[in-house]
């Protein structure tokens, strides 16, 4: 333990931590959109007021006098806007098509001319899908699906389980629950069998609360995806086990600035350099011009409910 | 009649007499002036036969100004009193002279009078030089077609500022405008825009992976063995590629064929140790230059003391050593054979451990090992043969390797009672990058004013990180679980290069480097083929002033794969592979150079350069990245830049000042990151270098150099919005990448040198330096600080700044040189 203290020393006499001004002088304030558009669903965006953080005292993020456009293929759409709570304000329009071209344009008083823009994804492409055991955890959903090799796509799954868990309130009398929408769990961190972490499959862990796999495609028509998951955190004591299982997979075509955006979510949460300014700046992402956020697309598929035979075997 | 002739010889005689120094004024040449430094310094000149020299000197005569050496009490200092004598001796004359070596090449101040042929002033001496030597020595000056390219004599170095104890190649080139250094005391280069990593650093003509020693404070190149550098920002001549952004083309020195001498020097740090002479005498020579930190010599008593103070043990030992070897053997003039050997390596360990036994039936024992290594061996053959009067070729074959090591040991025992438990846990990462090289160059002169080069070079590239865990524990002597895990990704590439350039002299006022450069690699099935043009003009504007221009295109087919913008040797080196395209650059640059009178040079050069397939890590890691899937781990994006340099510098025998001021633009374009372009970390808008040297007396010198750049750029949170709530939340946003400026750098470097003799007649220098003079301490890594403050009136205060950890504070330094 000394010798901690000893380097502590070391470093102490040799090292320095002082303060700078952040100059925020000629920084405004900005629109924040937020905005995800699920093909064939009613749309809400979320526009706030963000203002610079040496300000955040005393300024208001109430927005000013709004105004904003959104079109959908060059065409002005109607919307409902509603104020939102700390100053912001919603805005609701009627559902979009795959393949719809969406524009936003937002300014307020005090802040400049914000644009954002993305088209729906089309549809998930036809799919199978088969469950295996996996090397790295309890399952491997695989996902084989035809994909265009001459135009850049995006995906994302999400799976949910129902069945029965047993839980360990003592070997001799265990106790049985049955449950239904349960969230599967990735496998995360090193494990047993791989020294490399399944990060650059990135899992997105809070997408409306769901572990959103996502992933880009390959440049081949015939594709295949592994999902790796497990029913039940290792580190779960309470649940013995799960029996009778049978999963449901809800598969995703995102547009490139939702992929991109959840992606640079997902290196916000996991680059250990961020704050110090010692790695790239991976986790900024925004397509809003003049502004942060997102504004972007997806469309769903939702799979049958598939078995899990593998207990038995 | 007898008396009228003694009396006429007398008047004559008198008239003579007074009339004599007159005479033997009008008597003196340059010639025999030259002659006079021939004798006394041992050097000869080599000049154009265009050029006069048998025109009457009046100044002040080389014997008086050599005089003062005779008594000098530095026989070493030849240097100064040679480039006095010159400077007196042609000053006036229309004729420029540069000193290579021991030979002082002389040319035509008015570069419209074209060279005819060469001379070689004293002939008795010709048997030292031959025409390669005259040709390289000469063509000096159309090499200068080049904009941006900078030529420093291996002296510069070791006259330069020497940071804890050793002068530095890479932190001299660091200090010339478009270089921004990075991170503080590190070895980066990030030039005109480049990424660190874009940099074609040349030993003899072989690639180096790895330049730094001590995470950077040292670089790989020992200034005691380097001849000279050249150093190109634009311009590059058709027969460099490889990297985007510089080639830094080390030389290192042949040994002296005549005689043997060196140096020996210690300083805070490091100790070194140059040994030169001849093998076979005039045919074969030698240089061997040492380097060794002996910083563990002092840390490993200093560890031994306090682990035997207490039960756990502690010991850090940090090393590098590096050695540089040349021996060339001369056949004949026109034919030389030399084998170059570099090799350097750094070692870093910390080791804990416990071992106790507090009482009969129990023990403990643990281990912890932290090691970090790293190095590079450098082996190249060099065959130079002048085939015919105006045809030479220079082949050769090279081994270039580099591998890195980081890795964690832990074992232990513990015995309680009849149970006895152990473990032994290893885990870590480690790479090998390896060339294997075949290079043939060839120098050809079809006429006056050509000057062809073509050649070729056949590349196979080797890539192999690895990453490995071993686990083993016992219980009671039996295995109860064992695992040994390691994953590899070698990958390898061939890569062969094709170029042809020619130096043009096309009127009297306008010279021409044009040249095209074919590179192609083939990685994994996949073939790409890069063309490259390359131009560098340059216009004569009247005797002082050369304006000039240049485009080049440069492609890099290796990628150094880091997780971090720190330069550590956990990254590794890959190819480009069918999903990882190589890298270009494309630059354009020109420029205004003039020479004024007294030796004062100024240049204003302005550049545009535009990067694609630049390669960005998505920054999620830990400090080593990842082996298997490190292509999905990267982004594809483009980067520019643009700014205009200038240097202004002037000399004279006893002082030397240089400024130099760079303005520039860093941006970079990755649509995975932000949709718009953005400001590099390295977007320093303004650079300024301020060095001055200045020589009191025989024994002194000292000099000063400071330096300042504006800050580079962090990511930062720069929004954010309340809930409103007591305790509530404050949601924060990045608005861009790049977005929070650090301070600004500046710093002061102070040295001296004290020249004294041994008793022996050696020369002997003492060095004493401040690095950071005035210890500003420069941050090496920032962040945003920011505490929220709910009050009971439901106002909330906020704390926002941003911290800077700066870790180099003055450092003073010394260090102890002995030629001999």
């Amino acid at each position: 333990m000394k010798n901690k203290y000893i380097l502590i020393l070391l470093f102490a006499l040799t090292g320095c931590k002082y303060p700078f001004d952040l100059d925020q002088k000629d920084v405004k304030p900005m629109p924040v959109v937020r905005g995800y558009m699920c093909a064939d669903s009613a749309v809400t965006i979320n526009i706030h007021k963000i203002v610079p953080l040496s300000q955040l005292a005393t300024a208001d993020t109430t927005l000013i006098n709004p105004c904003y456009s959104l079109r959908c293929n060059g065409t002005e759409v109607d919307v409902d806007a509603a104020m939102i709570g700390e100053g912001g304000m919603a805005i609701h329009a009627d559902a979009f098509r795959s393949g719809d071209k969406i524009e936003l344009v937002f300014e307020s008083d005090d802040t400049e001319t914000a644009v954002a823009g993305t088209v729906i994804p089309g549809n998930f492409p036809e799919y199978e899908l088969e469950l295996c055991k996996s090397n790295n955890a309890e399952r491997n959903l695989k996902i084989r699906y035809k994909d265009d090799p001459d135009t850049d796509d995006w995906y994302g799954a999400v799976v949910k389980w129902n069945g029965i868990q047993v839980m360990d309130v003592g070997l001799m009398n265990p106790k049985y629950k049955e449950v239904t929408d349960q969230d599967i769990v990735p496998p995360s961190g090193y494990n047993d069998m791989q020294l490399e972490p399944e990060a650059y499959s990135p899992i997105i862990l809070s997408f409306n609360g769901d572990y959103l796999y996502i992933w880009k495609d390959s440049e081949e028509e015939d594709n295949e995806y592994d999902l790796s998951f497990n029913y039940r955190p290792r580190w779960d004591g309470y649940v013995a086990e799960v029996k009778d299982t049978e999963i449901q997979c809800t598969l995703f075509k995102l547009s490139e600035e939702m992929y991109r955006y959840l992606f640079a979510q997902f290196d916000h949460k996991n680059n250990p350099f961020k704050d110090a300014g010692l790695s790239s700046p991976a986790f900024t992402y925004s397509n809003v011009r003049n502004g942060v956020g997102y504004l972007c697309g997806y469309s769903i598929v939702r799979s049958e409910w598939i078995k899990d035979n593998l207990f038995e075997e | 009649m007898k008396h009228v002739l003694l009396l006429i010889t007398t008047i004559c005689a008198m008239a003579l007499s007074a009339v004599a120094p007159a005479l033997a004024q009008q008597s003196r040449t340059l010639r025999s002036e030259m002659k006079v430094i021939h004798e006394s310094l041992g050097v000869n000149f080599v000049y154009d036969s265009a050029i006069e020299i048998d025109v009457p000197y009046s100044g002040k005569p080389m014997k008086d100004i050599l005089k003062g050496r005779q008594n000098s009490v530095m026989p070493d200092s030849d240097r100064e009193y040679l480039e006095l004598c010159l400077q007196t001796l042609f000053a006036g004359t229309g004729i420029e002279y540069e000193i290579m070596k021991k030979y002082i090449v002389l040319t035509q101040a008015d570069k419209r009078k074209k060279p005819k042929d060469y001379t070689i002033f004293i002939e008795e001496q010709h048997d030292t030089i031959n025409e390669a030597i005259i040709t390289a020595l000469t063509s000096k000056e159309i090499n200068r077609t080049q904009t941006g390219m900078q030529k420093i004599d291996g002296k510069a170095f070791n006259r330069g500022f020497a940071v804890l104890s050793s002068p530095d190649v890479l932190k001299t080139l660091q200090q010339l405008p478009g270089v921004a250094s990075g991170t503080e005391l590190m070895s980066g280069m990030y030039v005109r825009g480049g990424d660190g990593a874009d940099n074609l650093y040349l030993m003899d003509g072989v690639p180096l992976y790895q330049v730094s020693h001590l995470l950077g404070l040292f670089s790989s190149f020992n200034s005691d063995v380097v001849e000279s550098v050249d150093f190109y920002k634009s311009g590059f001549p058709a027969r460099y590629g490889g990297r985007m952004s510089s080639v830094v083309d080390v030389k290192t020195r042949e040994g002296d064929y005549k005689n043997y001498h060196g140096l020996f020097s210690i300083g805070l740090l490091d100790g070194r140790l140059q040994f030169e002479g001849p093998i076979w005498k005039d045919r074969t020579s030698f240089n061997i230059g040492l380097r060794r930190s002996w910083l563990d010599v002092l840390t490993e008593p200093v560890c031994f003391l306090i682990s035997s103070l207490e039960e756990s043990k502690f010991r850090i030992k940090y090393a590098f050593w590096d050695l540089n070897a040349n021996v060339t053997h001369k056949f004949s003039n026109d034919n030389k054979l030399s084998l170059n050997v570099y090799g350097g390596r750094d070692a870093a360990k910390l080791i804990t451990g416990n071992d106790r036994q507090p009482s009969d039936d129990y023990s403990s024992k643990y281990m912890t090992r932290w090691g970090l290594e790293w190095g590079n061996l450098v082996t190249s053959i060099d065959w130079d043969y002048k085939f015919a009067p105006d045809h030479e070729t220079s082949l050769k074959a090279y081994y270039t390797i580099y591998d890195s090591l980081f890795g964690l040991n832990d074992e232990g025992q513990t015995i309680s009672g009849q149970r006895d438990e152990e473990y032994y846990y290893s885990n870590g990462n480690k790479s090998r990058t390896s060339d294997l090289g075949l290079k043939a160059d060839f120098s050809y002169r079809p006429a006056e004013n050509h000057h062809l080069r073509y050649g070729a070079t056949l590349k196979y590239h080797f890539y192999n990180p690895v990453s490995y865990s071993v686990e083993n524990e016992k219980l009671d002597g039996k295995v109860t679980h064992e695992q040994d895990l390691s994953q590899s990704a070698p990958r390898q590439s061939f890569e062969s290069d094709l170029y042809i350039e020619d130096e043009m002299s096309l009127t009297d006022w306008f010279t021409a480097n044009i040249g095209l450069r074919y590179a192609a690699i083939a990685t994994e099935g996949k073939w790409y083929h890069s063309i490259e043009p390359r131009a560098a003009l340059r216009f004569q504007c009247g005797d002082y002033t050369d304006l000039k221009l240049s485009y080049s295109e440069m492609s890099q087919n290796s990628h150094l794969i880091s997780s971090t913008y720190l330069q550590l040797p956990t990254s590794f080196w890959m190819p480009s592979t069918p999903k990882i395209a190589p890298s270009r650059s494309r630059q354009i640059a020109g420029g205004v150079y003039v020479n004024f009178p007294h030796n004062i040079k100024f240049s204003v050069e302005g550049y545009y350069k535009t990067l694609s397939n630049l390669l960005e890590f998505r920054g999620r890691w830990g400090i080593y990245p990842p082996i298997t899937r490190w292509e999905d781990a990267l982004v594809v994006g483009k980067g520019r830049s643009w700014g205009a340099e200038t240097s202004l510098t002037c000399s004279d025998e006893k002082t030397s000042v240089e400024a130099y001021y760079t303005l520039s633009w860093s941006q970079r374009f990755f649509p995975d990151f932000y949709p718009e372009w953005y400001k590099d970390r390295n977007d320093n808008r303004h650079k300024l270098t301020l060095t001055a040297t200045r020589r009191f007396g025989k024994r002194f010198e000292m000099y000063a150099s400071w330096n300042y750049h504006s800050g580079g750029w962090m990511t930062g949170e720069s929004h954010g919005i309340w809930d409103g709530e007591i305790g509530g939340e404050v949601e924060t946003f990045y608005a861009g990448p790049n977005n929070m400026k650090v301070p600004d750098y500046h710093r002061l470097d102070i040295g001296f040198n004290f020249h004294r003799t041994t008793k022996r007649g050696n020369e002997s220098i003492w060095n004493l330096s401040l690095y950071n003079a005035y210890c500003r301490m420069n941050p090496i890594a920032s962040q945003i600080e920011k505490y929220y403050d709910f009050t009971e009136e439901n106002i909330m205060g906020l704390t926002y700044y941003g911290a800077g950890y700066g870790i180099i504070p003055i450092l003073p330094s010394f260090s102890y040189t002995l030629k001999f």
